[in-house]
């Protein structure tokens, strides 16, 4: 049967109607939903913002009704923002640096979007102005897409940053750490690698030291075997992955179960006691700059949570757990 | 003629005396654990905590344990870094409920800090673990060398009230909770009649009452840095406390629910009342503070005053708190408080119970 040219501009037209609602959300189409978003929380109002009836709302590891936690006191949004997009699971990651009553503070966001709607928020804000004002000033700049023909699946992407997370877990500088030579990292917006030596002072030399050093490369941080104190690296969920550039955005959680755990031998076996003293435990975001399997730039946010918090988003066991897993599916 | 032995019989008597001697331990284990009893099993809960071993404790099949609202495995956790145990020590003892809870005194590394614990004992077995550790408290992880300054709990707590004038464990309970209603969003209005005109309250060692040396800062959140302030640098600045020169610190317990000052305080929720002691009026709650912030900080005070307190961010304090309760009054508060993430559960309720005001 043939179509009249005015049945099949019907058809053509129900097809397109029919995409923007349900069809792909692209990057540009998931990174709207984030200005969106910020600008209902910035007005204090949930219904400026296109989210599903039954969504799920985090803040900081716990459940709260929309228009609690930072809908109450978001003010602004900074200058500082960082992408993860993840088209293929309808999800996007957002780093960046907003304003809460006047303070400067950085938030880590994601968003499920559905049938373009939010389904599910999950915020982490990390309360400190010098952080917020580190980002702005020194925080990475992740748009450059990847040739084709260098890009890595989702896969192996996911598995590169998990070897990151094993690899500090009582960290004992034996591992295989995949960091290209120039990586960098950055957290609660300082610089925490290939920091300048202070004028005056000796680079410490990862052969004598008890305690790593700023000052070290990532790999260097790593081969020393000094950051054993990290007990436990769980709760890995990594929540959206971007071949096209290379990226991986997680959210973890380092416990540092202090005591005897303090308490470990370097690699050329000098006894050594480092890490909190008392119970600590980090909640993060963190993401992944990746290319041919190495990673060149990390950037995270990280505040003290109570020791063994779960995210919200996890059963117990899955939360205690250092198994990585992709947290999309 | 001897009566007959029942079960057993042709045992030799040397026998039998160990045959009756034996059965003596399941015998107990059926009898109440009484104040002493229960104390003891707190007395052993501290003592294997600073061994950093779980194996000394006799644990139910099917314990459950919490620290600061974390369902955690016994032996993780405070477990490897607490070394010591203080001086001070407060028992709430709840035999008919087989439920202890005391604050007490504890040195994690070599730090101090302040603890509260709750157990529950069935058939001379710890069934239920609750700990909470404070370390940093109302003004920066002073709380803990307070209260062992102080050495003991002030007398009060420890009278036994006369056997005529006993409340109810139903009633201990609801006026404890007027507290807490009273508190929630506070607006001077209310009728206060609960509280003894001699009332005074303890919040992480430090006399909150009739103290104008107790500095309230933004309004009893001293440690603004919280958390955050600790972990990084450039905590968010401490707002100006208003009206200027208002310190409810040097008022009773009375005048500063009645001045309408604690309006800030949004929420009081997933109250639960976990340990009464009807013989000495004692309370004990665990509950959660929450300050909403943004236009909550703003109100007017009872007397129609302009005024501006409160966390300028989201902001929970976690606590354990008790009260000493006499003839359906009030008369001594004592808390133990820390800042966890806005919203947190205590690991012992449904997410509705515990965003609920209602107790439970």
């Amino acid at each position: 049967m043939r179509l009249t040219p005015f049945a099949a501009a019907i058809l053509l037209a129900a097809a397109l109607a029919a995409q923007s609602k349900s069809g792909p959300c692209d990057r540009a189409c998931l990174e709207g939903f984030v200005d969106r978003y910020l600008d209902a929380v910035i007005a204090h109002d949930p219904t400026k913002a296109p989210i599903a009836k039954n969504a799920k709302f985090t803040e900081n590891g716990q459940k709260l009704e929309l228009g609690d936690g930072l809908w109450n006191t978001m003010d602004g949004k900074g200058t500082y923002r960082l992408f993860v997009t993840d088209v293929d699971a309808g999800q996007v990651t957002f780093l960046g640096s907003i304003s809460e009553e006047k303070t400067p503070a950085v938030i880590a966001l994601r968003l499920k979007i559905a049938n373009r709607q939010i389904a599910e928020i999950e915020t982490f804000i990390q309360r400190s102005p010098s952080s917020a004002q580190g980002f702005e000033r020194i925080g990475y700049k992740w748009t450059d897409a990847l040739p084709p023909s260098e890009r890595m699946s989702r896969e192996d992407l996911i598995k590169v940053a998990n070897m990151y997370f094993s690899g500090m877990q009582q960290n004992d500088g034996k591992g295989v750490y995949p960091f290209a030579d120039d990586c960098n990292r950055i957290e609660n917006g300082s610089l925490s690698t290939n920091q300048p030596t202070p004028p005056g002072q000796k680079r410490p030399d990862p052969k004598t030291a008890t305690g790593y050093s700023g000052q070290w490369g990532c790999k260097e941080q790593f081969d020393s075997g000094l950051l054993h104190f990290v007990t436990r690296i769980r709760d890995r969920r990594f929540v959206a992955v971007d071949p096209e550039r290379g990226l991986v955005f997680s959210f973890i959680f380092f416990d540092h179960s202090a005591g005897d755990t303090r308490n470990f031998e370097t690699p050329d076996g000098r006894k050594v006691t480092a890490g909190p003293a008392q119970l600590w435990t980090w909640q993060l975001a963190e993401l992944f700059q990746i290319q041919k399997g190495k990673i060149h730039q990390i950037e995270a946010i990280m505040e003290r949570a109570p020791y063994g918090m779960p995210s919200g988003w996890s059963d117990w066991e899955s939360g205690l757990s250092d198994r990585g897993r992709d947290a999309t599916k | 003629m001897k009566t007959p032995i029942r079960c057993g019989a042709g045992l030799r008597p040397a026998i039998l005396a160990f045959a009756l001697a034996l059965p003596a331990i399941p015998q107990t284990k059926s009898t109440p654990c009484d104040r002493a009893c229960l104390e003891s099993f707190a007395d052993q809960y501290i003592d294997a905590l600073i061994a950093h071993d779980p194996k000394r404790l006799p644990l139910s099949a099917k314990l459950k344990n919490t620290e600061n609202g974390q369902r955690l495995n016994p032996g993780d956790g405070f477990w490897r870094p607490a070394t010591a145990k203080g001086k001070y020590r407060l028992f709430v003892d709840d035999p008919q409920s087989g439920e202890v809870a005391l604050m007490t005194t504890m040195t994690e590394a070599t730090v101090p800090v302040s603890v509260a614990i709750r157990l529950k004992i069935d058939n001379r077995q710890i069934a239920e673990i609750e700990t909470f550790v404070v370390r940093t408290g109302l003004s920066g992880n002073t709380g803990a060398a307070e209260l062992e300054k102080l050495g003991s709990p002030n007398p009060l707590f420890l009278q036994t009230i006369p056997a005529a004038e006993r409340a109810s464990r139903d009633e201990l309970i609801k006026t404890a909770n007027l507290y807490f209603s009273a508190l929630e969003k506070n607006d001077g209005k209310g009728n206060y009649s609960f509280f003894a005109d001699d009332c005074e309250r303890l919040e992480d060692g430090q006399q909150t009452t009739h103290n104008p040396n107790f500095r309230t800062g933004a309004g009893f959140t001293a440690a603004q840095g919280g958390r955050g302030g600790r972990g990084a640098p450039g905590a968010a600045k401490q707002a100006e406390p208003a009206p200027a020169g208002f310190n409810p610190a040097t008022l009773g317990c009375k005048e500063q629910f009645q001045s309408g000052y604690f309006r800030f305080v949004t929420r009081i929720r997933d109250r639960r009342f976990v340990a009464v002691d009807t013989e000495r009026g004692l309370v004990f709650s665990f509950v959660f503070f929450d300050h909403a912030a943004g236009k909550y900080r703003d109100y007017k005070m009872a007397d129609g005053t302009d005024a501006s307190n409160g966390p300028t961010r989201p902001w929970t304090w976690e606590l354990a708190e008790m009260f000493k309760i006499e003839k359906g009054k009030i008369r001594r508060v004592e808390a133990l408080l820390d800042q966890v993430p806005y919203g947190m559960l205590s690991g012992w309720s449904t997410w509705e119970e515990g965003m609920s005001s209602k107790p439970h």
